[in-house]
């Protein structure tokens, strides 16, 4: 009876300190008490304190619990590594903000992250941004939001007249659908991933290599939808015959059905959006039903994750991926940035899924130094024209210039392969480190 | 026809699974009336053994099964003598509720215990596919369905051969006529949760074949579980076969021949027909 007793007692243990675990909001950084005062959300934003003391706080929204949560908590890692550059003198690091310690422009003031759970969803992310505004007083909110977590968002961050910065690649974002006039995006969107797609495609026959039919395979959320949509409408553009066109729910238990269609319309090419989970579950699917086309080209998503390489290893090989930075692009700072983020991760390395949300938050902090204030409207003008050394930005961009949606026009991004078990620009030509193997072996022939 | 024997084929796989984790669910609400939201976590447990089992011996997934199984059959029974038994005897909706708080429990332990990292066995030791006629067969896959054909012969041995199985079998039917004819219906019902997730660690074992691990992967296969045992018939080992087995060759065939976005409407509108030609379940009785 004892013993039952003990064993109820430590599992209750368990069960409040797991519970305990889960409900971490992750909303690191001061507590600072709430702004009441103000009529209006733009004066309540205002009457917050946009720099308390030396520090200027930035909202920094991921998923630090959920199904996203580990890749949520290596971007948010990436994300500290940044500011504590920026806040610490890093002579040897030649990155914008590294060689002084703190924003110059305002005296040394420090960055501050103020962390927020989004969990993955976006009616959280909406509450989240709202509190890091109203109560936590931040100048700018950033970090790994999706498109439709951006939009929702910016209902929040245009009420309040505070800038948001996304990484979201949809591209009714800045294509003037919607008149945001606080959201900016200096990294690329999915027209840009996707020619890169079909211009690689273009060279592939170019080559000699017969490339004619493509197939699209997406996650039904917006993600993957805004992504078929534009895939489909280039295929006609770029003249490459759609042979098949599929949807899945994300997490599936299977896709073997989706497999089998793909192997019954055998394209030439297969672009995949996919999250992280689907993603290894298709590779191990295909593999299992001994099919690969001769290009297999993922929309980032899962093919940018750690998660992707660590669960396939070497069935990982020949899988090609657009993005908006790559290991082996040319910077200064990205090999102190690769030496740098092991310590802060267990080991895990500096990837794409996590270059482009710290490359938001450099340049906010590089535009509130330009601004010399944290006053929203003097940032805003900054962001809208930072005068930044793009050399000494991790990006792959020579320039950046903002169009009137607030979207880099001078953003370029890059396709890479995987070849031995890394990937490696094989495209532009300017930027290639390897060049591509057009036509991927069979599973039995690897 | 290859590429309808094919979906055949891969839908017979993917039924197994869901037929496994239905078993489970089936024999614990048959016998003592409760729903078992855990299932899928027993499943997710039994993954990360069969994982770190062969990360670290090298050895094939299969060799982890009895592990799988022991270690299960072992937790469920601890679970229930102590934490179902105490609910059992308080108000139905504890009872109905006590397996869901321990799911978010195991869930949110084995996160704080290995992280939300994605993990796959790269090496099964039945790496490629060979073809027999038009389908091909993937190797790896042939182990997770030696294993289901085993656990589910097995179970319907038990349940209908043996002394134990018999006793489980009439503490489910009236447990107050169970206990005047001398049956234990105590040992019944710690057996039948034991049981319950020992299914629920082969099936775990059998799906590391092919199948990432994570803490929430559990929550997948729930969800279906629960439709084949309602489509098979509540409390219906049977049922919960024929029902886990319907799931997979619909949720196939529709994902193929019809839509893959609909795929799971196709396995919806067919548990909604049945339920209105058999509102018990194929197997429920009438």
């Amino acid at each position: 009876m004892k013993f039952k007793r003990v064993i109820s007692g430590l599992l209750a243990a368990a069960m409040v300190i797991s519970l305990a675990a889960c409900g971490g909001s992750g909303s690191g950084g001061s507590a600072a008490p709430a702004a009441e005062a103000g009529t209006g959300a733009a004066a309540e934003a205002e009457a917050a304190p946009a720099a308390s003391g030396d520090v200027i706080k930035i909202g920094w929204l991921a998923p630090l619990t959920g199904t996203s949560a580990e890749n949520g908590q290596q971007v948010t890692w990436a994300a500290e590594m940044i500011v504590d550059i920026i806040n610490e003198e890093h002579g040897d690091i030649n990155m914008l903000l590294a060689a002084d310690a703190g924003l110059p422009n305002l005296g040394g003031a420090k960055i501050q992250l103020v962390e927020a759970d989004t969990k993955g969803d976006t009616t959280v992310a909406t509450s989240e941004a709202k509190r890091l505004i109203s109560e936590e007083g931040c100048v700018a909110i950033t970090g790994q939001l999706t498109s439709g977590m951006s939009k929702a968002i910016s209902v929040i961050t245009e009420q309040y007249e505070v800038p948001l910065v996304t990484a979201g690649s949809a591209v009714t974002l800045t294509d003037g659908t919607e008149d945001y006039d606080w959201l900016f995006r200096y990294n690329l969107t999915d027209a840009t991933y996707i020619d890169d797609s079909y211009k690689l495609m273009d060279e592939a026959n170019a080559a000699g290599h017969e490339i004619k039919t493509v197939a699209f395979l997406s996650e039904d959320s917006e993600f993957g939808a805004n992504i078929v949509t534009v895939e489909v409408d280039k295929a006609a553009e770029y003249g490459y015959e759609v042979v098949e066109n599929m949807t899945y729910a994300a997490n599936s238990t299977s896709l073997s059905s989706e497999v089998i269609k793909l192997k019954d319309a055998n394209p030439d090419c297969l672009m995949v959006a996919g999250y992280a989970t689907d993603v290894i579950l298709l590779m191990k699917t295909m593999k299992d039903q001994d099919w690969f086309p001769k290009m297999l080209i993922g929309q980032r998503g899962g093919f940018v994750t750690d998660d992707f390489f660590s669960a396939l290893g070497a069935d990982t090989e020949y899988v090609y991926s657009t993005g908006g930075w790559a290991p082996d692009i040319e910077k200064d700072c990205i090999a102190s940035l690769q030496e740098l983020y092991p310590s802060y991760s267990n080991g895990i390395a500096f990837n794409e899924g996590m270059s482009k949300d710290c490359a938001d938050v450099l340049l906010i902090a590089a535009c509130i130094n330009q601004a010399g204030t944290t006053d929203s409207a003097a940032l805003a003008e900054a962001l809208k024209n930072p005068d930044v050394d793009c050399a000494q930005i991790f990006m792959p961009w020579e320039s950046i210039s903002m169009d009137e949606n607030n979207q880099n026009t001078a953003a370029t991004g890059v396709v890479t392969q995987v070849q031995n078990g890394s990937y490696v620009t094989v495209y532009p030509e300017n930027a290639k480190n390897a060049d591509a193997v057009f036509e991927a072996p069979t599973w039995s022939a690897r | 026809m290859s590429t309808f024997l094919q979906a055949i084929y891969e839908g017979l796989i993917n039924g197994t699974v869901y037929a496994m984790i239905a078993m489970g669910i089936a024999l614990v609400w048959g016998v003592m009336g409760i729903l078992s939201f855990s299932q899928g976590e027993f499943l997710m447990i039994a993954m990360f053994i069969a994982y770190f089992f062969t990360t670290a011996t090298g050895f094939p997934p299969v060799l982890a099964l009895p592990l799988c199984m022991g270690v299960l059959f072992v937790l469920g029974f601890c679970i229930y003598k102590t934490i179902i038994y105490k609910a059992l005897q308080g108000p139905t909706l504890s009872q109905r509720l006590i397996t869901f708080a321990l799911s978010m429990v195991l869930v949110n332990g084995m996160l704080m215990l290995f992280g939300g990292t994605f993990r796959t066995i790269q090496n099964t030791g039945m790496d490629g596919a060979f073809s027999i006629g038009p389908l091909v067969i993937a190797k790896n896959r042939i182990i997770p369905l030696i294993i289901a054909i085993c656990i589910f012969c097995f179970m319907l041995w038990f349940l209908n051969k043996t002394r134990q199985g018999k006793a489980i079998r009439a503490t489910s039917m009236d447990k107050t006529a169970a206990e005047l004819v001398g049956i234990n219906t105590e040992k019944s019902y710690s057996l039948a949760f034991g049981l319950s997730a020992a299914i629920a660690g082969a099936a775990g074992c059998a799906l590391s074949y092919y199948y990432y691990c994570y803490p929430s992967v559990g929550g997948n296969f729930q969800l279906f579980g629960f439709i084949a045992v309602v489509m098979g018939g509540f409390g219906s080992v049977e049922g919960a076969i024929v029902g886990g087995m319907i799931m997979g060759l619909v949720d196939s065939l529709t994902g193929v021949y019809f839509n893959t976005a609909f795929k799971y409407l196709g396995v919806c509108v067919i548990f909604m027909l049945i339920l209105q030609f058999k509102p018990k379940g194929l197997f429920g009785g009438k």
